[in-house]
């Protein structure tokens, strides 16, 4: 069988050009992410105003003006800080959990083809209660 | 490179070949579905059920299969082979699939030599045919591959340099060897970029999603929104750069901390806007500077805004809180698509729109991009210092014709999607060509893809599935009257026997007759030179010969019955102002009598009647036209003359020929002299003389031509008598008596007209008030009645 010939460049490919690919595919999430959550930009204006919704102070002494302004500002900042806090985290989080999932993915990888017929011949016993894996526990 | 060298070269791509021929990636792609769905069915089931959940694991671990021999054929997919170049997956899967001993077999059955053949405009029935009836087998150890190309362009050249009746097939369907090269790279490239866009987990894809909080820094501008829009990128599939090079200034400008603004000038057409579309792009992929990045272009339409106020305080107030707005915002480009429409604009309620625009020049917050047409740019923009001072001038020079095919290319695939019909490589590739040749004051991308439109809506309504050159050519006859297209065997036998064509016209000019004929047989054959007029001729004869009939008969043997005949006395072009009545004047702001008659009538036939009597100037004008085919008009922009066909005529040698046919001297023999004398009198320069196509010396006629001339007359006027119901008899003596009564050897077959006019018009006239005749009626002139 034609298909049975392949197996061999298959298994090849799955240990190395495979593993590469894994590891580039890898790579890019950790930057779309990154990317996605604009890490660098938000960490860089974590403290501006929200949409540059600032205002501009008025010339002259005037304290009331003043603080009028100043407390519209500080109210932008603080609303721009919690929300870019909050991107902040979550992004942090989704990456911490992409870099940790590598690894994981790379076990899983190695042992795919070996769970791929574990779950084969578990699905076919099962169905046709051959019960292989009963009788091997002595069940 | 060998065949052998070739194999081996793309032998690392035997594993997914194999994969293909086991389980084509279409079949892979269905069962994969599948089994997942029925996953998904017996895991709920399984929830009910657990004797389903065996049948789930089994549809799991199919689904997982199939994944993986996904995973495995896209790595191949995507694997980068400097030896074997970019398109070595498609390739190996022809390559490795042909049997040594029938390769031509191997390409055509392919997938890919299928849909390159089909893109060519081959059809399916005519593959069959030249598979089935060749007489030749190329093998391996035939086929050779030149050097120094890619492996896929070499591979492909090698089909053709290898087998020659392969070759000729490819020929025969009017496909040239450079258009199937292109439609293969074309389908090839077409191929891969729909794979790389299916691969969301590329790195080019996952960046093109747009993130999250990074407008939160930047403001935003109300006023903006209301009279711009954000700049749209076309949905090209083909990612090529277009306009690269301007887009990489373009971004040097924009990237300074202060005056970064930019002004885009180019000619119409050009693909100004494309500049930023392309900075765009790279924006898009974070390709740019640190400043640049998060930015946002802004088209900014002075139309909406004048529309939208009502006077000058509003349109003031308006204008400057959108710019103040822009610049606080801190991430907009603020483009403005016509600079000077836009600076002109407040000219109406007495604003000047360039000092409320100054303030915002050396802005750090905010770039501003001006765009303009060279023409515009030089007149109104240049002598202005402060567009000078604080923009940069980027020159867009018009795309370059590979680019040209890109562009089309991929506004194709989208036309393809709309229309459901197939544009051939081809039709492409002649829609360019024949932009270039027929419309020459339109930007070329812009005629090009709007012939193609017109020729898939055609060959659509024929019920084609595919637009060839053909429809192609018959959208730019049917646009220009020129004859385009193959000649067929009816044009074929006409273009043949012109001679005896225009005979029937143009009486005793047998001379005349044959130069007209070559004339339209090379234009016809598409072989004379592209930047030149489609023909020139310098008619040269006394008056009456039938030098202005002749030019008739060509403009409509050439162009067609109801072709258009620009018709210029040049005697009326003697003044020292003539040029400028010609080409426009910019002081008065005329446009020129010759460039308004060519804008209006590019194809056709160009007479200019008694040419020697012109201004020199203005024949320093023709002696360039006659020699480029085109020329500047008052503001500088072009004009063509290069579909029409300049017929000059002149008297002035009338005198020397009619002397020489006196004497019963032979025109052809002593043509030379003839022309020798006309320069030796000052008439016409010879550097003016050189540069037309042909000098035709129209004969003095005879007697008999006379005669001949006179039945051709009265055959007129049978004709415009027999609308009325009377029937004239045309007898040898009448036809003798007017040859006798018009013969004036000085003024040709002119008196002639005139003489049919005064005697037999003149009584036919008088007989139908009396009564005499009227419908139903036979007459007979005789020389008694002709007095």
């Amino acid at each position: 069988m034609p298909f049975l010939y392949l197996i061999p460049f298959y298994a090849k490919w799955h240990y190395t050009e495979g593993f590469k690919d894994l590891f580039r595919n890898w790579k890019n999430l950790i930057f779309f992410v990154l990317h996605f959550f604009s890490l660098g930009i938000l960490f860089r204006t974590w403290f501006a105003p929200f949409g540059r919704l600032n205002e501009e102070y008025r010339k002259g002494l005037d304290p009331e003006a003043f603080f009028e302004t100043l407390v519209a500002n500080t109210l932008m900042r603080i609303v721009g800080f919690f929300l870019r806090t909050f991107v902040i985290i979550i992004g942090l989080l989704i990456l911490f959990i992409v870099v940790m999932l590598g690894p994981a993915v790379f076990i899983l990888w190695t042992l795919t083809p070996f769970i791929l017929l574990f779950l084969f011949i578990f699905g076919v016993d099962q169905t046709f209660a051959f019960n292989i894996f009963l009788n091997f526990y002595g069940l | 490179m060998d065949y052998k060298k070739l194999k081996d070269t793309l032998i690392s791509w035997r594993p997914v070949y194999i994969l293909e021929s086991v389980l084509p990636h279409r079949l892979r792609d269905i069962t994969k579905k599948i089994t997942f769905l029925s996953f998904i069915l017996f895991s709920l089931l399984s929830i009910a059920r657990i004797s389903f959940l065996g049948l789930a694991l089994i549809f799991f671990s199919l689904w997982l299969v199939f994944f993986l021999l996904d995973c495995f054929y896209y790595s191949y997919y995507f694997k980068h082979s400097k030896e074997a170049g970019r398109f070595a997956f498609e390739l190996a899967l022809v390559v490795l699939g042909s049997p040594d001993d029938d390769i031509i077999y191997g390409f055509m059955f392919s997938n890919l030599g299928k849909k390159i053949l089909w893109r060519c405009g081959i059809d399916r029935e005519s593959q069959r045919d030249f598979l089935s009836n060749r007489k030749f087998r190329l093998s391996g150890d035939k086929f050779k591959l030149p050097e120094g190309r890619s492996t896929f362009r070499a591979y492909l050249e090698g089909l053709i340099a290898s087998d020659v009746e392969f070759k000729n097939f490819i020929l025969a369907h009017h496909v040239m060897e450079e258009e199937f090269l292109g439609a293969a790279t074309w389908t090839v490239s077409v191929m891969l970029d729909v794979s790389k866009s299916k691969r969301w987990w590329g790195s080019d894809n996952l960046l093109r999603i747009n993130p999250i909080g990074r407008n939160w820094s930047y403001g935003r501008s109300y006023s903006l929104m209301k009279y711009a829009r954000p700049l749209l990128v076309s949905d090209s599939i083909i990612d090529e750069g277009y306009h690269v090079e301007e887009a990489k200034l373009l971004e040097i400008v924009l990237s300074r901390t202060r005056e970064a603004n930019a002004l885009l000038v180019g000619d119409d057409g050009v693909g100004k806007m494309e500049v930023l579309e392309e900075l765009h792009k790279l924006m898009g992929k974070d390709e740019v500077p640190l400043i640049l990045r998060g930015k946002q272009i802004w088209v900014f339409e002075i139309s909406v805004l004048s529309a939208a106020v009502g006077n000058a305080q509003i349109f003031e107030r308006e204008l400057i809180k959108v710019l103040k707005e822009s610049e606080r915002a801190g991430n907009i480009i603020f483009v403005i698509p016509n600079m000077s429409a836009f600076l002109e604009a407040g000219n109406i309620y007495g604003v000047s729109v360039l000092a409320m625009l100054s303030p915002f020049f050396s802005s750090s917050r905010m770039q501003i991009v001006g765009i303009s047409s060279t023409e515009e740019y030089q007149r109104l923009l240049e002598p202005l210092g402060d567009i000078k001072q604080h923009f940069e001038k980027v020159t867009v020079e018009p795309a370059g014709e590979d680019m040209l095919v890109k562009i089309l290319e991929s506004e194709v695939i989208h036309l393809e999607n709309q229309i459901g019909i197939t544009i051939s490589y081809p039709a492409i590739s002649e829609a360019i060509a024949s932009s270039k040749k027929y419309f020459v004051d339109r930007p070329l991308a812009d005629v090009a893809t709007d012939l193609l439109i017109e020729s898939a809506t055609k060959a659509s309504k024929d019920g084609k599935f595919i637009v060839d050159k053909e429809d192609v050519l018959f959208v730019i006859k049917s646009k220009t009257g020129i004859p385009t297209g193959f000649v067929k065997e009816v044009e074929k036998d006409k273009l043949l026997n012109l001679e005896t064509l225009l005979k029937a016209r143009i009486v005793g000019q047998d001379d005349a007759v044959k130069v007209v004929s070559d004339a339209i047989r090379r234009a016809r054959s598409g072989i004379g030179n592209p930047l030149r007029p489609a023909g020139s001729f310098l008619f040269l004869g006394p008056t009456g010969v039938g030098k202005t009939e002749t030019a008739k008969a060509l403009g409509e043997v050439f162009f067609g019955e109801t072709s258009k005949m620009i018709r210029l006395d040049m005697s009326e072009y003697n003044a020292p102002d003539s040029l400028n009545r010609l080409i426009g004047s910019f002081e008065s702001n005329t446009p020129g009598t010759l460039v308004t008659l060519l804008r209006e009538h590019p194809y056709g036939v160009l007479l200019l009647d008694e040419f020697e009597k012109t201004d020199s100037k203005v024949l320093d004008l023709f002696m360039q036209i006659i020699d480029e085919g085109i020329f500047s008009d008052m503001r500088g922009k072009k004009v063509s003359a290069r579909n029409v066909i300049i017929v000059a005529t002149s008297n002035a040698a009338g005198d020397i020929i009619f002397e020489y046919v006196r004497t019963g001297k032979d025109l052809s023999a002593t043509r030379e002299t003839i022309i020798n004398e006309i320069i030796a009198k000052g008439i016409f320069r010879p550097e003016l003389l050189n540069r037309f196509d042909g000098i035709v010396l129209f004969h003095p006629l005879n007697e008999d031509s006379l005669r001949e001339v006179s039945k051709r007359l009265l055959d007129h006027l049978v004709q415009r008598l027999k609308s009325k119901g009377i029937t004239l008899k045309i007898s040898d003596s009448l036809v003798s008596f007017l040859t006798k009564k018009g013969m004036d050897p000085k003024f040709g077959a002119r008196p002639l007209n005139r003489a049919i006019q005064e005697t037999v018009e003149q009584i036919i006239a008088k007989k139908m008030i009396s009564g005499e005749i009227s419908s139903g009626s036979e007459i007979e002139l005789t020389e008694n009645d002709l007095g």
